[in-house]
């Protein structure tokens, strides 16, 4: 019998993990590839066809452009060590450190100004930088509550931080929703290999947002804050409601009054002491942000100013998700932490130095160009792949605002293997971790939500765009075959089945 | 052990309460579609026309039509038809949405792929296969109720829903009623029960052939069958005191006197005559609007706090 990833030969140039793994006979990988073969591709494309069908009927959905769609699920799953992650926690838990005292810093004293580790201009120009949010937090209260960083894996297979978001990222439900999938999609690995859960994370996300409530509260109500049906993420939003047991709100449902907000119910009103929110910061309240704003609060920041109510995650927090903020993320780390950074950035150029600007000008076609306050891949040029005309024009854009970019070299980042029709075949994926912080400590969800470009050779990942996701497995160890299974696999085939039917007759 | 199942917020109660009334919408119309329909096989032009109005009548259609299947694909299938039943469907499914912390994974499952598969018919699939349609609302919906019932917990958020499905319930048969009546000429009313289902209840309970008057008696005043005017009216009493209950009482909110006063009349052993009839159903008629109106200042648009004027969701029928 031939394995499905006989034929399978990697991609050039990017790392590629299946091959890696495999050549240095790691037992996860080899095993993944050993179910594959016994199980066969078409048996497996059956059950996540079957599964995709369950996901769509439970209205496990993105909408885009009014479409409601599926984030369709790779059947094959990523597998990364525990010795590997351990690391990468542990350096994902330094760099929101870092961020959080940044963040405290920039809104209180500014001292990593004052000692000119990083620039003025480059903390006050930053269109994510809010003056209304300048204010300190209680003791209780957190600004990044949760955080996703974009995670790749460069060419010698290093996971390396490509962005982070602070404001509002979104994805973890797909990672519980993948995880309870592919247990049906692959049940034989969840029995042999010890794969670290993904389910407490909305346990963590509530008992964070409860222990940031104003200290006077003995029972306080947190709510999840959502900009309404026709958001893109609602499932995800409607999810964590449920998942937390909380009210999922929308702004309509909410209103101030002298410095505390309470929301509408069907008996009278009630006061509202934290706010999950996944309203960005412009749309949040028309007091401050845009006074066009419908879905705002009027009166929410002075709330929270006041400390009447915790909202997570903070206002102001695209200050330090801010591209330029990252490409100092090394020296912040440094400042507040003294420590060597453990996850390293990507090489990035910033561009208000004349000589690193003709620099990037002139190797545009080679690097990747990024708006600074973006986020969700937009505005993205990526040299090699761009038009004469988009080229010209990143040219222009850069001169006349160079606070605006920054460059960066492509990196070829790891590719993982995919169904991809009836064939196995390399696709580059990347990996976004979430870490939920609270008062009393941090929380990584092990693994992850790894996205995946569905096109041969394509970079992008984001769902919007035609990528898929793949579930992360972080594996503890391989847990001993159980005994009767091992004897069961030591007669013939037949009488395997037989022991089989017994065993689930009892 | 208090929990916070008690708080619904006005705006997910008033979804709650929207989506039972567009679920029941959609089955109830599928039933009095389909006698119809059924119905008009064999009979004269004079009754297929007489039926045309009273339907169109009863669900506010407002376009032409050349027959009664016309009409019947109107009400059915054409989205831009706001009383048909996909758009009812439709509906149903965007208050469970924004309701969608509130009810069960189960029903909203339901819910969710009959919107799927709904919003896929097309006119032309159905042109004659109007039964079929029907019968697939019908399940659909049934199944839906029959979810909620068995997987949700009887709090609040229950309460609302379960006042949703009951009131349409009573805006459906009242309306019916109310059309029947206005015909000059006699009517079926064997195919007058049969819209809600209650030819073989009635034949059951009364022993009797069927009359208009015996007909009409049962179709108000019956308590055993759930479909009856009374029964709907009970059950949306008990619901209300149930959410009362838990009102403050500086609120000092209390049901209003019609809805009593209306099922003690009804609970009344005298039979009602048929003269009297017409005037009976005009004032149940404006006693569900009173209580319509009562369930949105009391429940949906506690606004008065706010300097907003947010616009209501839903919209209302009449």
């Amino acid at each position: 019998m031939t394995s499905p990833f006989d034929l399978y030969t990697g991609s050039t140039g990017a790392f590629d993990e299946f091959i890696v793994n495999s050549n240095a006979q790691d037992e996860n990988w080899l095993g993944l590839a050993k179910s594959i073969e016994n199980l066969g591709l078409s048996e497996l494309k059956r059950r996540a066809i079957e599964v995709e069908q369950t996901q769509s009927a439970r209205g496990i959905t993105f909408t885009v452009g009014g479409l409601e769609r599926t984030f369709p699920l790779d059947p094959l799953p990523r597998i990364i060590s525990y010795d590997e992650w351990n690391k990468v926690e542990l350096g994902l838990v330094q760099r929101i450190a870092a961020l959080e005292a940044f963040l405290d810093d920039i809104y209180g004293s500014q001292e990593i100004v004052r000692d000119k580790v990083i620039p003025k201009r480059v903390v006050a120009n930053a269109t994510q930088f809010s003056r209304s949010a300048a204010f300190p937090l209680m003791e209780y209260q957190m600004r990044i509550t949760v955080a996703g960083l974009d995670l790749i894996r460069d060419e010698k297979g290093e996971l390396v931080v490509l962005e982070d978001n602070l404001r509002t990222p979104s994805g973890v439900s797909y990672v519980i929703e993948n995880r309870r999938a592919m247990a049906r999609i692959l049940p034989e690995l969840f029995e042999n290999y010890e794969i670290e859960p993904v389910t407490d994370y909305p346990s963590r996300l509530l008992a964070s947002l409860i222990s940031q409530a104003p200290p006077q509260v003995s029972d306080p109500l947190v709510v999840v804050l959502t900009p309404g049906v026709y958001n893109s993420a609602y499932f995800e939003h409607a999810f964590l409601a449920r998942q937390m047991g909380v009210p999922l709100v929308e702004p309509r449902d909410l209103f101030a009054k002298g410095n505390e907000i309470f929301v509408r119910t069907t008996k009278s009103s009630k006061r509202v002491d934290v706010i999950y929110r996944r309203i960005d910061d412009e749309y949040i309240d028309p007091v401050f942000f845009r006074p066009d704003s419908y879905l705002g609060v009027p009166g929410l920041v002075n709330a929270v100013r006041a400390g009447g109510v915790t909202i997570a995650n903070a206002v102001g927090n695209g200050v330090a998700d801010d591209k330029l903020t990252y490409a100092y993320v090394d020296e912040i780390i440094d400042y507040y932490l003294h420590q060597k950074p453990i996850l390293k950035n990507i090489e990035t150029y910033r561009l208000e130095d004349p000589d690193v600007r003709a620099f990037v000008i002139k190797n545009v076609d080679n690097l990747v160009v990024k708006p600074v306050d973006a986020s969700g891949g937009k505005g993205i040029i990526i040299g090699s792949q761009a038009t004469e005309r988009e080229l010209e024009e990143v040219k222009v854009a850069i001169s006349s605002n160079p606070r605006g970019f920054i460059a960066q070299r492509i990196v070829n980042f790891s590719t993982i293997p995919t169904v991809v029709g009836n064939n196995i075949e390399p696709r580059h994926a990347d990996l976004r971790p979430f870490i939920v912080s609270s008062p009393d400590g941090r929380y990584v969800v092990p693994g992850g939500l790894s996205r995946v470009a569905l096109e041969a050779g394509s970079m992008i990942v984001n769902s919007s765009q035609g990528g898929g996701s793949k579930d992360t497995w972080i594996i503890k160890g391989r847990s001993r075959p159980r005994v009767t299974t091992s004897f069961a696999q030591s007669e013939t085939a037949s009488q395997s089945q037989i022991t089989e039917v017994k065993e689930s007759a009892q | 052990m208090t929990s916070r199942g008690s708080i619904v917020l006005a705006r997910t109660a008033e979804s709650l309460y929207w989506l039972g009334r567009y679920m029941e919408r959609s089955e109830s119309m599928a039933r009095i579609l389909d006698v119809h329909l059924h119905e008009i096989i064999g009979t004269t032009d004079d009754n297929e026309a007489r039926w045309s109005d009273q339907i169109s009548a009863i669900f506010t259609y407002e376009r032409d039509y050349s027959s009664f299947e016309d009409l019947a694909l109107g009400l059915s299938l054409d989205g831009s038809v706001t009383s048909s039943i996909r758009h009812s469907i439709e509906r149903a499914y965007e208050n469970a949405k924004s309701a969608r912390d509130a009810i069960s994974l189960e029903y909203w499952e339901l819910i969710n792929v009959a919107f799927g598969r709904v919003s896929r018919y097309s006119l032309d699939q159905f042109g004659h296969g109007l039964f079929t349609f029907y019968s697939i609302i019908k399940e659909r919906c049934a199944q839906g109720r029959g979810l909620a019932v068995s997987t949700m917990n009887r709090d609040a958020a229950w309460h609302f829903l379960n006042l949703g499905y009951n009131v349409e319930q009573l805006d459906i048969l009242l309306r019916l009623l109310i059309e029947k009546r206005r015909s000059e000429y006699p009517e079926d009313w064997v195919a007058v029960l049969r819209s809600i289902g209650g030819h073989e209840a009635f034949l059951r309970a009364t022993n009797a052939p069927v009359n208009e008057l015996g007909a009409l008696n049962f179709l108000i005043h019956e308590k055993i069958f759930p479909r009856t005017i009374l029964a709907s009216m009970l059950r949306i009493s008990n619901i209300l005191n149930e959410l009362i209950r838990g009102l403050d009482e500086s609120q000092g909110l209390l049901l209003p006197p019609e809805l009593p006063r209306e099922i003690a009349r009804l609970e009344h052993p005298l039979a009602t005559e048929v003269g009297e009839v017409d005037q009976l159903l005009e004032e149940l008629w404006s006693c569900h609007l009173l209580m319509c109106n009562f369930y949105y200042e009391t429940f949906f648009s506690p606004l008065s706090q706010s300097n907003f004027n947010y616009p209501l969701r839903s919209e209302v029928w009449r």
